[in-house]
């Protein structure tokens, strides 16, 4: 298949091989790739609404040498390449409230009190990398309603299945439905140009209360119009090519999620997206089981439903260490090594299982060049414990963004270094 | 890199503190000086400040922020047991209470001054129910996504949890809209982002194309379907029903309830009745046998007569058994079997059609034709033939003895339906939707201008001046010059003669003299280039170029005669008199200059005539001067998109999407809003409007009318809906809903989420519409039922049909809106139930005294089912400690009495543990009540009406102003509630009161 061709076609593992546009012909990916020292950073989260069964996941022993507890088996081919934490957690309780707080550090009702309200960490490196790729970010779902991503107004994310996140990867549009795209972007644009003057108008009849609420308004159209601007170019540009099958959907979850897999390694070695959130659930018959997950998470240690729990939760790490697997036999197009070299792994969720308690969150970082292969314990005392929100701005500086903070930070976390910067 | 963790309080938000907070010391917390100078300083003092805390020097003034949030802290620390230190002395228990309860209050109020909004309804966007409901109006929009009081949501179709954003709801993509304490028209919480935006842009466009109707007018003739409207088996008709069609060729037969089979639908709109129109439907039918003569088999309704639904369904949306199918009408049906014809009006989408049912026919399983022949005709039974020795005999046995039971006549109960006619109605073409947006057609400036100033008054609710029309007036026209095509060498040496006369066909123009001469410069043809009204005709003659070889087609559309030639060829004609319809012939030319010839004739008026021309590489290009077109015409097309881009543009404008007051007193057309979104949830009426513009919405008498007026229209049901969901938390059904597969899966499988909802507001509505005191909602002997809530909330068997009814109760466990299905699942998590979760449910919405939020670091209470505790035992464990005991002593005796109700609302007495516990729904209340169960705990509510009224009273003042109550508005709040309480607190009355409340009124 290797033809000098205007696509360069690349080899990816399990015999996919997809076609890449040249990088040249990105304008977005000149600059980025060709600045030496300032590596092309990405993250995916791999998430799920209800927790992790605790007893089976965090390790006993603190350090390198530590044992891999139950849950976290299915990972130990990559040991060194995952950090796995205790003690990290948000700081706040309401069990099912938690788990949209995961990537954000605040809880949505609090989110006006913060700079950046309620903004989730992939949101906040899409708008970092803007029109840079395709997608600024990626919302994924297998099974499961993601609840994780937020704009900085707190609007969430809609997520894509497994079938609509292959479509827009790699489906082209018609031309017609190209043409008519960009007639929707230039009339839209029009539009939003006669709209922000009757809106700068309307402002300075406003009062100083209303003035502050109007912000959002005209933020929101100047985003928009902004936004319209970066996705224009893209309507021309061609999809990658892959010879990967538009995947089935509805086979379980552990087929889904597989396959979702696939997409999101795709989805990184294309440089279609930069920033991917997913959430992954489960089916009445996955695993031969029947019943709901909501419901094994109330399981109150009963054994069928704890049983079930760590099925659920064996597949999500064996489909985690599946993606470091494909990440790692991946050449990094743009930055050399492999591609989990500058890929952040972030598991997690915002609540564990039982008591639907929000302490102690389970919590595994892999790639992205941090320094591996420990269980990090912190202080678990009162008084002394390190809110996660400072894993996410360490995450966070790691994508190249320049920031002193995010959500409730109060710095970066101790401990986690970087192998390469 | 990393940073010294600082302050302990890391979970307190960081509050943008407005300066212009009054800032003044606080007594109380001076007077907590001791307290701190003995417990605290020693270690958070002048000497030590252990994690940076230092407590002597603290002010008290909670403006502050760094005060409030030390403050803030001491109340954790105290509320956690962490401080003091265990080694170091500690306070007594009720020393420790007094410092707890004298701050507690003083940080609430506090926080409630930063998130004040000064008493006033801060600038609100319109919430998605406010948005599609006002682009209805707006746009003269009908049909089933608009129906008053439906929530816009997602639809689960095919009942297996994946919901579709399917559908013609113009928000059916729209997030979730921001919520506190229920409400969802919260200015102040209410948000706006580009994604939204983007999607209010794409709502606009779409409900402004519904409302442009370009085809020409649709067929108008009735069509009726008779004999058998269902052919085969194809609805999976019972038996019964199926086999009659053997014997009866005249009619169908409904013999049951539509809880599996019988709904009844013509084959022939399958796909829906294709044009959506106003229809009038008329069904024929007679009803027979008023008396089961199976009765312990087939019961009927007792007392109730017969009765036959109509009722419509998206075919592409579920189909008729699907959560769209909505019934419209039901008629009571004498069983006289005298054949009677029911007619019903109704607006039918494209893709939906009507069925007709029997709306209270018997449902059971055992309703089978076997099962009757065995018990009442043994002699005509026989038995099912073995499966193995004859496979044929076994399968048809059950259409067998449906035909045993049907061919001499079927005896039972039943209703015979012998036609559907469905004729739609359209009064005017096109319709009102239409020609608001586009007018007449014309397309200068001015008229473009008025159209769009109309409507922008609309949409803003308020008057418009021409000059704020301006910018939209010039994207409409830039965007028609943008699209006006080029003159691809259009007419060249365009020059006229003009002739009179009263030709009825086109004259030999060479035989005439000219009365006029002229040259048109311009290169379109004119008409009025004589300047003459009717009676004459003109001949044009120019060159027209072709730039490449190939296929042109000319167009033209003529009132009256007209002709164009080529070259000397006739290419198009349409001669005669007539309107201007559009005719269309092609020429191949070569590439070049050609001779053109348009001959046109004027006969009385309205006069007109459009030219227009197509080629390779560019598309239809007027060579008319006008362009007033008929149907369908894509100069036409260019024109409506032009002006859709403008109304799209208003439709986004910020005067459109946001509800403002102003500073001071509000003008008329504010109030004619206000009282508009509260209940209607939609944009003002006509007569809203010019009550305004003559300033008599101040008038109190005037108000109370248009109160009445407006709860009277159906428009009203958005108003009972929105505000039930909001007092009761309704909201949260759905959101941890049971799990299909476990042990609730019938919430799923009979849909049940939908029908909770709709009886606790058909509750509510029934209470307002008959002016009932609040305590109706506390305790009454009826509810409202189906049979499906019937059947699984109720244990009950005796209620037939889908539509609620109110149902007599025998139950004192049952009446009111305290226990019912919906408020109980929303007050559980699909799993489990917790007293916690209830009591503060209670206390939050029908008290009106939410507690105070947890404090931070206490885990969650999880029941342990494996039936060591139950939930009581571990929450008395619990209360043994002070920090919680402050607050749980005042919430879990409220929830104890509805621990009997499992998380979908059934009655249990024992917990569904291993091994079972017995539930004990015994409690004291906080005043020291001992209260058996819920009868006892709703009849203790009785005596507290007021307390209750009032948390309604503040509710509905809620949701009427958008804002949530502040310290301020306690004053309104005991004045309505006092007057509420003077007429016996009655709810239509609460309507009444704060219509005319200033807080209301903004006054």
């Amino acid at each position: 298949m290797d033809k000098p061709t205007r696509r360069k076609f690349l080899k990816g593992a399990g015999g996919v091989s997809i076609a890449l546009p040249l990088m040249e012909s990105l304008p977005g990916l000149q600059g980025a790739a060709a600045k030496p020292g300032k590596p092309v950073k990405r993250f995916i989260c791999l998430s799920n609404n209800y927790g992790i069964y605790a007893n089976a996941f965090f390790p006993e022993e603190a350090g390198r040498g530590y044992e891999l507890s139950e849950t976290l088996r299915p990972l130990e081919r990559h040991k060194e390449d995952f950090t796995v934490f205790s003690n990290l957690d948000h700081g706040n309780t309401g069990g099912h409230a938690g788990v949209p707080v995961l990537l954000s550090g605040v809880r949505p009702p609090l989110a006006a009190n913060f700079p950046e309200g309620n903004i989730s960490l992939d949101q906040k490196i899409a708008e970092h990398v803007g029109a840079q790729t395709r997608f600024p970010s990626l919302t994924v779902k297998v099974n499961e309603a993601n609840l994780i991503s937020f704009t900085r107004t707190g609007v969430q994310v809609p997520a894509l299945d497994l079938r609509q996140t292959y479509r827009a990867l790699f489906l082209e549009d018609s031309p017609d439905s190209k043409s008519a795209k960009a007639g929707e972007f230039q009339r839209h644009g029009s539009i939003l140009d006669v709209v922000l003057e009757e809106a700068k108008d309307l402002e300075g009849k406003l009062g100083k209360q209303d003035r502050e609420k109007f912000g959002e308004y005209l933020d929101s159209v100047r985003t928009l119009e902004q936004k319209i601007s970066q996705q224009e170019p893209w309507l021309s540009k061609p999809k990658p090519a892959t010879d990967q099958k538009e995947p089935q959907q509805g086979k379980g979850t552990e087929h889904n999620l597989h396959a979702m897999m696939g997409l999101i390694k795709l989805a990184i070695q294309t440089d279609s997206t930069r920033a991917i959130t997913l959430s992954s659930g489960f089916v009445s018959g996955d695993f031969g089981l029947s019943g709901g997950y909501h419901g094994f998470s109330h399981h109150g240690e009963r054994e069928k439903e704890v049983a079930a729990l760590k099925l659920i939760e064996n597949n999500m790490m064996r489909q985690m260490a599946y993606l470091m697997d494909l990440l790692k036999a991946e050449e990094d197009p743009l930055n050399g090594g492999n591609l989990l070299d500058h890929t952040m792994i972030l598991f997690g969720c915002g609540m564990a299982t039982g008591t639907h308690s929000t302490k102690n969150l389970p919590l595994i970082l892999a790639g992205g060049g941090f320094r591996h292969g420990e269980h990090k314990v912190y202080p678990e005392e009162k008084g002394q414990r390190v809110p996660a929100s400072n894993l996410l701005l360490s995450m966070l500086q790691n994508s190249g963004v320049e920031a002193d903070r995010f959500g409730a930070s109060t710095g970066t976390l101790t401990g986690l270094e970087w192998k390469v910067r | 890199m990393e940073s010294p963790i600082k302050a302990p309080l890391t979970w307190l938000p960081v509050v943008a503190l407005a300066t212009s907070l009054e800032s003044s010391p606080d007594p109380a917390l001076q007077r907590l000086q001791p307290f701190l100078e003995q417990y605290c300083v020693q270690c958070h003092g002048p000497e030590k400040q252990k994690n940076d805390i230092r407590l002597d020097t603290l002010g008290t003034d909670l403006s502050d922020h760094a005060t409030l949030e030390t403050w803030q802290g001491i109340l954790d620390q105290l509320n956690l047991g962490e401080m003091p230190p265990e080694e170091k002395p500690q306070p007594g228990k009720e020393t420790l209470e007094n410092v707890v309860t004298t701050i507690t209050p003083r940080l609430l109020d506090a926080y409630a001054k930063l998130k004040s909004t000064g008493a006033r309804a801060v600038i609100r966007r319109l919430n998605r129910g406010e948005l599609r409901n006002t682009l209805r109006d707006l746009l003269y929009l009908q049909g089933a996504a608009y129906k008053p009081g439906e929530a816009a949501k997602l639809v689960d179709n095919n009942g297996n949890g994946k919901v579709e954003r399917k559908g013609s709801d113009p928000v059916r993509q729209f997030p979730e809209d921001e919520e506190e304490q229920g409400f969802t028209n919260i200015g102040d919480r209410l948000v706006m982002s580009d994604f939204l935006l983007k999607l209010i842009i794409g709502a606009a466009e779409e409900s402004l194309a519904a409302a442009t109707h370009s085809e020409p007018e649709p067929d108008t003739t009735p069509r009726t379907f008779s004999g058998h409207l269902v052919t085969g088996k194809q609805y999976g008709q019972q038996a019964i029903e199926t086999v009659s069609r053997e014997y009866n060729p005249g009619f169908d037969l409904l013999t049951q309830g539509y809880q599996r089979y019988g709904r009844l639908s013509p084959d022939g709109l399958r796909g829906g009745v294709k044009t959506a129109a106003n229809y009038r439907i008329t069904i024929e039918a007679s009803a027979h046998n008023p008396e089961s003569p199976w009765p312990e088999l087939v019961k009927l309704n007792p007392g109730s007569p017969f009765q036959l639904s109509l009722n419509i369904a998206d075919t592409q949306n579920g189909g008729i058994s699907g959560p769209t199918s909505t019934m419209i009408k039901a008629w009571d049906i004498p069983p006289d079997g005298k054949k009677r014809s029911f007619t019903f009006e109704s607006w039918v989408d494209a893709t939906w059609t009507p069925w007709v049912g029997w709306e209270n026919g018997p449902y059971n399983r055992a309703f089978r034709a076997e099962t009757i022949l065995q018990k009442y005709y043994p002699g005509k039974f026989f038995p099912r033939p073995d499966k193995k020795e004859d496979k044929v005999a076994h399968e048809e046995w059950p259409v067998e003895m449906a035909r045993l039971l049907t061919k001499d006549g079927y005896a039972g109960s039943h209703i015979r339906v012998y036609r559907i006619t469905l004729e739609p109605l359209i009064h005017e073409w096109p319709p009102k939707s239409h020609t608001a947006l586009y007018g007449d057609g014309q397309q200068d400036k001015e008229t473009i201008t008025t159209l769009l100033q109309e409507f922008a008054s609309r949409a803003y609710r308020e008057p418009v001046a021409k000059k704020e029309v301006r910018r939209y007036v010039d994207l409409v026209q830039s965007l028609l010059g943008d699209t006006k095509p080029k003159f691809k060498g259009g007419l060249q040496d365009l020059g006229f003669k003009a002739y009179k006369g009263k030709w009825t066909n086109l004259p030999d123009f060479e035989k005439l003299e000219p009365a006029k001469e002229g040259v048109l410069p311009g290169g379109l043809v004119d008409i009025n280039a004589p300047g003459w009204q009717e009676y004459y005709s003109i001949l044009f003659t120019g060159t027209i170029l072709a730039q490449v070889d190939g296929t042109y087609e000319f167009e033209i559309a003529s009132d009256d005669g007209c002709r164009l030639l080529v070259d000397g060829n006739a290419v198009v004609g349409h001669d005669g008199l007539h309107g201007a319809e559009r005719r269309t012939g092609k020429v191949q030319l070569r590439e070049g200059r050609h001779k053109i010839r348009i001959e046109y004739l004027a006969y009385g008026q309205p006069n007109n005539l459009q030219v227009a021309w197509k080629g390779p590489g560019f598309s239809m290009s007027p060579l008319s001067a006008s362009v007033q077109m008929a149907t369908a015409d894509p100069l036409e097309g260019k024109f409506i998109q032009a002006m859709q881009a403008g109304y799209t543009a208003i439709l986004c404008s910020p005067r459109f999407l946001y509800l403002r007051e102003s500073e001071g007193s509000p003008n008329p057309y504010e109030t004619a809003s206000r009282l508009s979104y509260f209940l209607w949830s939609s944009m003002p009426d006509n007569r809203l409007f010019s009550l305004a513009k003559e300033g008599k919405l101040r008038d109190k008498e005037v108000l109370r009318q248009e109160v009445e007026r407006m709860l009277g229209d159906p428009k009203a049901r958005a108003f009972e809906h929105n505000f039930t969901m909001a007092w009761l938390r309704l909201d949260k059904l759905g959101k941890m809903p049971p799990e299909r597969g476990g042990p609730f899966r019938f919430y799923h499988d009979r849909r049940m989420e939908p029908m909770f909802m709709d009886q606790a507001v058909a509750y509510v509505a029934d209470v307002l519409a008959r002016n009932l005191p609040v305590h109706e909602f506390i305790d009454s002997d009826y509810t409202y039922m189906n049979h499906a809530i019937a059947q699984w909330t109720y244990q009950r068997d005796d209620i037939n049909g889908d539509s609620l009814k109110r149902v007599k109760l025998d139950d004192p466990r049952r009446g009111g809106i305290l226990t019912m299905p919906g408020v109980m699942t929303a007050t559980a998590n699909g799993v489990d139930t917790t007293p916690v979760v209830r009591g503060v449910w209670f206390l939050e919405n029908i008290l009106g005294t939410p507690p105070s939020p947890p404090p931070p670091d206490v885990e969650p209470l999880s029941p342990d089912l494996r039936g060591a505790k139950t939930i009581r035992e571990q929450l008395e464990l619990h209360r043994k400690s002070e920090a919680c005991n402050g607050c749980h002593r005042k919430i879990d005796p409220l929830g104890f009495p509805f621990e009997n109700f499992n998380p979908v609302g059934q009655w249990r007495d024992q917990y569904p543990t291993k091994p079972r516990l017995a539930i004990d729904p015994s409690t004291t209340l906080p005043d020291g009540k001992a209260i058996e169960n819920i009868v006892g705990f709703k009849k203790s509510l009785l005596a507290r009406e007021d307390e209750i009224a009032r948390c309604l009273v503040k509710k509905m003042l809620t949701y009427a102003t958008g804002r949530m109550m502040e310290p301020v508005d306690r004053g309104e709040i005991d004045r309505i509630t006092r007057e509420l309480g003077k007429g016996g607190y009655r709810f239509r009355d609460l309507v009444h009161l704060v219509a005319t409340s200033p807080v209301f009124l903004g006054e």
